[in-house]
């Protein structure tokens, strides 16, 4: 892995709809900005060396930072891969679409749901938004959130951003009624 | 009167390359923008801004300051450091102005990092998630020309009208692998045959 930089955003929110938020909501972030490891290659199809020489560490690497800036238990967490405009879809889709990243961040915070993620190709500054679900139980409806992120100077073309979320808590003052699949017409 | 703080957004950016080479430490940079309330903001117009002010600055810097430090442990210092406002489109930029460009909160941001410098700024008035680019420089030597930097940070959902970004940025060093120079050590140079016709 051939990281040139790395971002930890820390979101903390002390009111919402005018009324207080207490404890303030957390949301964390952790991004890194890698060498796109196909990068000049033309296309390649068999990515699975490229992924287990990268995933692993990335995985680790992100699952550690955003678990320490997070600084409270998880309940929601997404995650997301942006390719620089000179890589394919499928190279973000890789790293992050695997074992080798995901359970990385599961195994430290108890989680066992599907990461939600976006994956899209943009140039350096794009905003992009993670989305987020409950880390055991992704119908749980007060935790569907979205956190929106954006590094000014990344990805560059030959490279690929790659992000990892986690919220201590559902959306702010959420109010709605639990999901029912039986009782919602 | 305290600041009306709706949301902090802390930002940790950590370069670990330049340019292709890897840089002989990581520099550190870290950004906190509080989200307050302006007290102002759909009033006819004030003229005496001071009492808020007073009031409400030395605490509001010390809660963003004390969200800075603790980025910074592993450095040996902060080297450089700079601040930002973004007023809210019901809001005027003296406003803004008001919050950062006083005793009472930029004092506060120098002790925290044992700084002396004027702290390098900029003000703005714009809609949610305007990117604002905070210029740092030198904590104490505030011409040293290798600590010059800017930081982009962005609220995505902020600054409502009737609410201001207040933004502090400092850095563990200044840009990744400087080598341009002082002002001590230019060559000699003599603008008068560029002097702009009058």
């Amino acid at each position: 892995m051939n990281i040139r930089k790395s971002v930890v955003i820390i979101e903390e929110i002390h009111a919402e709809g005018g009324r207080e938020v207490a404890p303030a909501a957390r949301v964390a972030i952790a991004v890194a900005v890698i060498a796109n490891p196909w990068a000049g290659q033309g296309f390649v199809e068999d990515l699975g060396p490229g992924i287990a020489a990268v995933a692993p560490e990335l995985g680790t690497f992100l699952a550690t930072r955003v678990v320490d800036a997070l600084g409270e238990p998880a309940e929601a967490y997404g995650k997301a891969a942006i390719v620089g405009q000179n890589g394919d879809l499928e190279h973000g889709s890789g790293l992050i679409h695997t074992l080798a990243f995901g359970n990385r961040l599961r195994e430290r915070t108890d989680a066992t749901t599907l990461l939600p993620a976006v994956e899209k190709r943009a140039g350096a500054g794009a905003t992009f938004d993670i989305p987020l679900k409950h880390i055991t139980d992704a119908t749980i409806r007060s935790h569907h959130q979205s956190v929106e992120v954006r590094v000014a100077d990344a990805p560059g073309p030959d490279e690929i951003l790659v992000a990892l979320a986690l919220a201590a808590q559902g959306r702010p003052h959420a109010r709605l009624a639990a999901f029912s699949p039986t009782s919602e017409a | 009167m305290a600041a009306q703080v709706r949301q902090f957004h802390t930002l940790v950016e950590e370069t670990v390359t330049e340019g292709g080479v890897t840089l002989p430490r990581v520099v550190r940079r870290v950004v906190v923008a509080a989200v307050v309330t302006n007290p102002w903001a759909g009033r006819a117009h004030v003229d005496d801004l001071s009492t808020f002010v007073r009031q409400s600055c030395p605490a509001l810097a010390r809660d963003v300051m004390a969200r800075i430090l603790p980025h910074h442990a592993g450095d040996d210092r902060v080297e450089a450091f700079g601040k930002a406002v973004v007023v809210g489109l019901a809001g005027e930029v003296e406003h803004g102005a008001a919050l950062v460009h006083n005793p009472f909160f930029s004092d506060v941001v120098r002790s925290a990092v044992a700084g002396t410098s004027v702290i390098a700024s900029t003000e703005a008035r714009g809609e949610a998630g305007t990117t604002v680019h905070v210029p740092l420089c030198h904590v104490t030597s505030a011409s040293t020309r290798s600590h010059y930097q800017g930081c982009a940070v962005s609220v995505p959902d902020a600054p409502h009208p009737d609410e201001i970004v207040v933004v502090v940025a400092t850095s563990s060093a200044g840009r990744p692998m400087p080598r341009i120079g002082d002002r001590l050590t230019d060559p000699p140079f003599d603008p008068t045959p560029w002097r702009v016709p009058s």
